[in-house]
C-alpha cells in the first residue's frame, strides 16, 4: 500500500526516530511504513491520521479502482 | 534532507564503539578467568581476569540503563529491559551450570544435588519469561516478525529433534543431548528473524 508518511514527516521536519516515540512504535516499523513493506492495523493507522491530522485515505492509497 | 530525514534525535543513542569495546572485553575476560581456573594454575590470575570481566559487565550494563533510561520511546525501553534481563540471566545460567558440573560429584545428598541443578533451570525459566515479556511488550510489525521467528524456529527444532529422536530409537544412534533443545531454538530464532525480518529485524 502507497502512503506518503515520509512526506508527512518531512514537512514537520521529524526524523523517523523522532515519528516512532509520537507513535510508540520502534524506529524499524516506522521505516518499513514508509517503504510500504508493512501496512499498519486500524489503530495504528488512525493513530497515524490524529497525528497528522488528516483522515486516514489522506495518508494511504491502496490502489483500489472503485 | 534524506539525511535530515533519517536522522536519530538527540536523546536517542545507537550502541557506540565504547559498547562493542566494553562488551568485547567482558566477555572474553570472563572466559578467560573460567579457563584458567579450570586449569588450576593459581587464583591470582583468574581473580585478575574475573575482576576485570565484572567491572567492565558493570560499565556495560550501566551504559545500556543510562540509555534506556533516556529513551522516550516505550518499544525501546521495553527493548533495552530485555537486553539487561538476557544478559544477566544468561550469565546467571552459565555461573550456575559451571557451579553444578563442578559440584555436583562432590555432593552426596540427594536435596541438594537437585538444588544444584535446579538452579541453572530456574534461570533458564527466567529467561524464556523475559523473552516472552519482550515479545508482548514489542509494537505491531516487530511482534508479528518475532511470532514468525518463533513459530520458524520452534517449528526446526521440533522437527530435527524428532527425526533425531526416529533415528537414535530405530538405527541406535546417540541420544539427543536434550537440554540443548532451548539453546538451539534461541539460536535458531536469531537466525529466523534475520531471514524473516532482514532490514528490519
Amino acid at each position: 500500500m502507497r502512503n506518503r508518511l515520509r512526506e508527512l514527516r518531512g514537512e514537520l521536519g521529524w526524523s523517523q526516530q523522532a515519528l516512532a516515540g509520537r507513535l510508540d512504535v520502534s524506529r524499524q516499523t516506522v521505516n518499513a511504513l514508509e517503504t510500504g513493506r508493512y501496512d499498519p492495523s486500524l489503530p495504528l493507522a488512525f493513530k497515524l491520521g490524529r497525528l497528522f491530522k488528516l483522515k486516514i485515505e489522506q495518508i494511504f492509497d491502496d490502489d483500489a479502482k472503485p | 534532507m534524506t539525511d535530515r530525514l533519517n536522522k536519530a534525535d538527540a536523546g536517542h543513542r545507537a550502541p557506540s564503539g565504547i559498547d562493542f569495546l566494553l562488551l568485547l572485553v567482558w566477555i572474553v575476560s570472563l572466559i578467560v578467568a573460567a579457563q584458567l581456573f579450570v586449569r588450576s594454575q593459581g587464583l591470582i590470575w583468574p581473580i585478575i581476569a574475573a575482576a576485570v570481566g565484572v567491572l567492565s559487565l558493570a560499565a556495560w550494563l550501566w551504559r545500556l540503563e543510562r540509555a534506556r533510561r533516556a529513551s522516550v520511546n516505550l518499544v525501546d525501553r521495553a527493548f533495552g529491559s530485555f537486553t539487561l534481563r538476557n544478559t544477566l540471566l544468561v550469565l546467571g545460567y552459565v555461573l550456575s551450570l559451571v557451579l553444578a558440573m563442578s559440584w555436583l560429584d562432590s555432593v552426596t545428598p540427594p536435596f541438594w544435588r537437585i538444588g544444584l541443578l535446579a538452579l541453572p533451570s530456574l534461570f533458564l525459566a527466567g529467561w524464556v519469561w523475559a523473552f516472552s515479556a519482550m515479545i508482548q511488550s514489542s509494537d505491531e510489525m516487530m511482534r508479528d516478525l518475532r511470532i514468525r521467528a518463533v513459530a520458524l524456529s520452534a517449528g526446526t527444532v521440533l522437527l530435527l529433534a524428532t527425526i533425531w529422536g526416529l533415528f537414535a530409537q530405530l538405527l541406535d544412534a546417540p541420544d539427543l543431548p536434550a537440554y540443548l533443545l532451548l539453546p538451539g531454538f534461541a539460536l535458531g530464532y536469531g537466525v529466523a528473524l534475520q531471514i524473516i525480518g532482514g532490514a528490519d529485524a
